[in-house]
């Protein structure tokens, strides 16, 4: 992966760089918010780790032009503590997660790798619109309707029913939807998929008469 | 009792005292003007009396038809006996018992006349001296009028000072009321005032009596206590903000340098323990500035409707992409019954994503990697979240301290832990208006239930 680094502190930007590099990822590095915003506009970085801080402008800043100019490259805010109000406008300004200072650098590599999926998972083969029995989904606006009528969705309910909409007469294990949905791929021990399996018939008026989410016992759920 | 209760109390009654002095004595100085002229009245009716009975033969005809017209007019109940004597002795025989008073009598004889009472009744007894003899006359009559003058004027000062009394005690009530407003005020406003809002100043008024000058002390400390908060803040702030980036690279160097194969197993040691010690530094930093910012800003941050069931999600995956060897079990209850609104509450979702991360770390750290369950519960109102790990547990002396700065429990020396994580979870489940509650079994573990109000704003 082709990561940028905008830091000012040399001694933190060489240890994310020589770390980094172990990982086999490819590096730049920026060492003030001009620089950094003129490199991600004009590189084709896969992600970027960005400090809050910095000289010349700051990551917020960097983080509102881009989203002027509807640049979508993953960020990762590296963020001090200061207030947490800083973080969630940050995520509300479209960074893909953040990372408090002082980090472990496994904690880095874990949420780069975690970005990374969740970046790439989709919008690969799939048409941008999906309709089945009446439920359309479009992911360009990310809304869903069920008989023309708008349903309202949280991202989670969105992602389930995107994955089971992909894989129509296809029988899902809830390891997979697990996968797929949340991205653990490992036993979480849980019942959260039949909880939002449960949440979307609800909210799609899918009632037992009238089934187009069926559970098949001992496999998963299927969509037919 | 309330000092406006007190001021009323005392004002009334030191009020009533001099009331009733001035009552009591007005009520004696008339007694004993009316005594007098009664006195008086009773004296001109014993010589009257005596004109009459003895020198009846020598008057003339009109002059006793004008000593008998006033004669007539007689006392109320008035009787007149006559007592003859000769020289020092008197003759008692004929009159009631009831009605001498011997000393009195006796002293008219050389005082010419005496009073004296018996009862309701008063006597006057006057020495005569004439040309028939020496007599003494005894006139007993009631001061009827006088009785009821009396009574009247004592009834209308009770009245009085009833009346007064009440409306002293009203006004002195309304008095200390209007005294003690600006108190009031200023303990209504002072009230207000706590660690989040020292910018508040009391009403000093214009005036320069005690009130204002005290509202101008109080708000001199308050000044000086914002400033030496604000110092303390700043300083924490800077302090932390210095302190994070020698700790990143501590941190990050060591981490690097464990990475190398070609260490000494004693360096590697030494790494290993400069790791360790700057992570436990880094977790007790970061607790320490969500503390403080928690206890600087309150409930004032941003509150967002969200999905606690999916903000312990992220929690719970966060964890697990860090460290994969660590299993949390995520299990929702009864979710038949469950609805989108289910785990819906307002909060501020990062704070609630710092709360879960410190008691699920907490809970992982001491389950001897034993998987670490989480039960979510729809409970109408509010929701429930119960974290149970399979640990060594809590013992329980230290269950009811865990949530103070510092605090480890004796269990916990052994392990690497800080004291401020739960600290930090409790005041964050605080100002959701939530309570968290630990209850703990040795060896068999502890059980952390959360309950959050769906509605926390009110």
């Amino acid at each position: 992966m082709k990561i940028l680094i905008v830091e000012d502190e040399p001694n933190v930007a060489s240890l994310l760089h020589r770390n980094l590099l172990e990982y086999g990822h490819t590096i730049g590095i920026a060492t003030d918010g001009f620089l950094g915003l003129d490199q991600i506009l004009t590189q084709d970085y896969d992600l970027v780790l960005l400090d809050i801080m910095l000289p010349k402008k700051s990551g917020m800043e960097i983080l509102r032009e881009l989203k002027e100019l509807n640049n979508r490259t993953p960020i990762i805010l590296l963020t001090a503590l200061d207030t947490t109000d800083m973080i969630v406008q940050g995520l509300d300004l479209g960074a893909d997660d953040y990372i408090a200072k002082p980090f472990k650098m496994e904690e880095v590599v874990a949420r780069i790798n975690a970005v990374k999926r969740r970046t790439t998972l989709p919008e690969t083969e799939n048409p941008l619109t999906m309709e089945f029995k009446g439920i359309k989904l479009d992911d360009t606006s990310k809304t869903v309707f069920k008989d023309d009528r708008e349903i309202k969705l949280t991202a989670t309910e969105y992602n389930l029913l995107k994955v089971l909409l992909e894989n129509i007469n296809k029988v899902l294990s809830r390891e997979k939807i697990l996968d797929k949905v949340w991205g653990v791929q490992y036993d979480l021990g849980t019942n959260v998929v039949d909880v939002y399996i449960n949440y979307l018939r609800k909210k799609l008026g899918d009632t037992s008469s009238n089934r187009i989410i069926h559970t098949v016992i001992g496999m998963g759920y299927v969509i037919r | 009792m309330k000092i406006k209760y007190k001021i009323a109390g005392i004002f009334s009654l030191t009020s009533f005292l001099i009331i009733g002095f001035i009552g009591g004595f007005l009520y004696f100085l008339f007694a004993n003007n009316i005594e007098k002229q009664f006195k008086e009245r009773l004296l001109e009716r014993a010589i009257i009396a005596a004109e009459v009975l003895l020198e009846k033969d020598n008057f003339s005809p009109v002059k006793y038809e004008r000593v008998k017209a006033r004669f007539l007019q007689t006392l109320p109940e008035e009787k007149v006996f006559y007592i003859e004597t000769n020289g020092s002795t008197i003759n008692y025989s004929g009159l009631p018992p009831q009605i001498i008073d011997t000393s009195s009598i006796e002293g008219s004889l050389t005082q010419k006349y005496e009073f004296y009472k018996i009862g309701d009744l008063d006597f006057c007894s006057l020495y005569y001296e004439d040309n028939e003899g020496d007599f003494i006359i005894l006139i007993s009559a009631k001061n009827t009028e006088g009785i009821a003058e009396l009574n009247f004027l004592q009834k209308a000062l009770f009245f009085i000072i009833f009346i007064s009394l009440l409306i002293i005690a009203g006004v002195s009530l309304v008095f200390a009321n209007q005294i003690l407003k600006p108190i009031n005020r200023m303990i209504i406003k002072v009230e207000e005032i706590s660690g989040s809002n020292l910018q508040l100043r009391l009403n000093e008024g214009k005036g320069k009596d005690e009130i204002s000058r005290l509202a101008k002390n109080f708000n001199r400390m308050l000044s000086r206590i914002e400033s030496s908060f604000f110092t303390q803040k700043n300083f924490i702030q800077n302090a932390s903000h210095e302190l994070r980036t020698p700790l990143t690279v501590i941190l990050g160097e060591a981490e690097f340098a464990l990475k190398s194969s070609d260490l000494s197993p004693d360096d590697r040691l030494a790494f290993q323990k400069i790791y360790q010690q700057a992570d436990h530094l880094r977790e007790m930093l970061n607790s320490l500035l969500h503390l403080s910012e928690i206890k600087n800003s309150g409930a004032s941050s941003e509150y967002k409707l969200l999905r606690i069931d999916e903000v312990i999600q992220k929690t719970v995956i966060k964890i697990n992409e860090t460290l994969p060897s660590r299993v949390i079990h995520l299990e929702y209850k009864n979710i038949e019954d469950l609805n989108e609104n289910s785990f819906v509450i307002t909060g501020n979702e990062l704070w609630l994503e710092i709360a879960f991360t410190n008691i699920l770390d907490n809970a992982l750290k001491y389950s001897n990697n034993k998987p670490v369950k989480v039960f979510l519960e729809d409970k109408l109102s509010s929701v429930c979240i119960n974290v149970e790990d399979q640990g060594i547990g809590i013992q329980p002396q230290d269950l009811s301290k865990i949530f103070s700065p510092f605090h480890r429990g004796n269990n916990a020396k052994t392990r690497k832990g800080y004291g401020i994580g739960l600290a930090l979870t409790e005041n964050i489940i605080k100002i959701h208006k939530g309570f968290i509650h630990v209850t703990s079994i040795m060896k068999k573990g502890s059980n952390v239930i959360i309950e959050l109000p769906k509605d926390s704003k009110t």
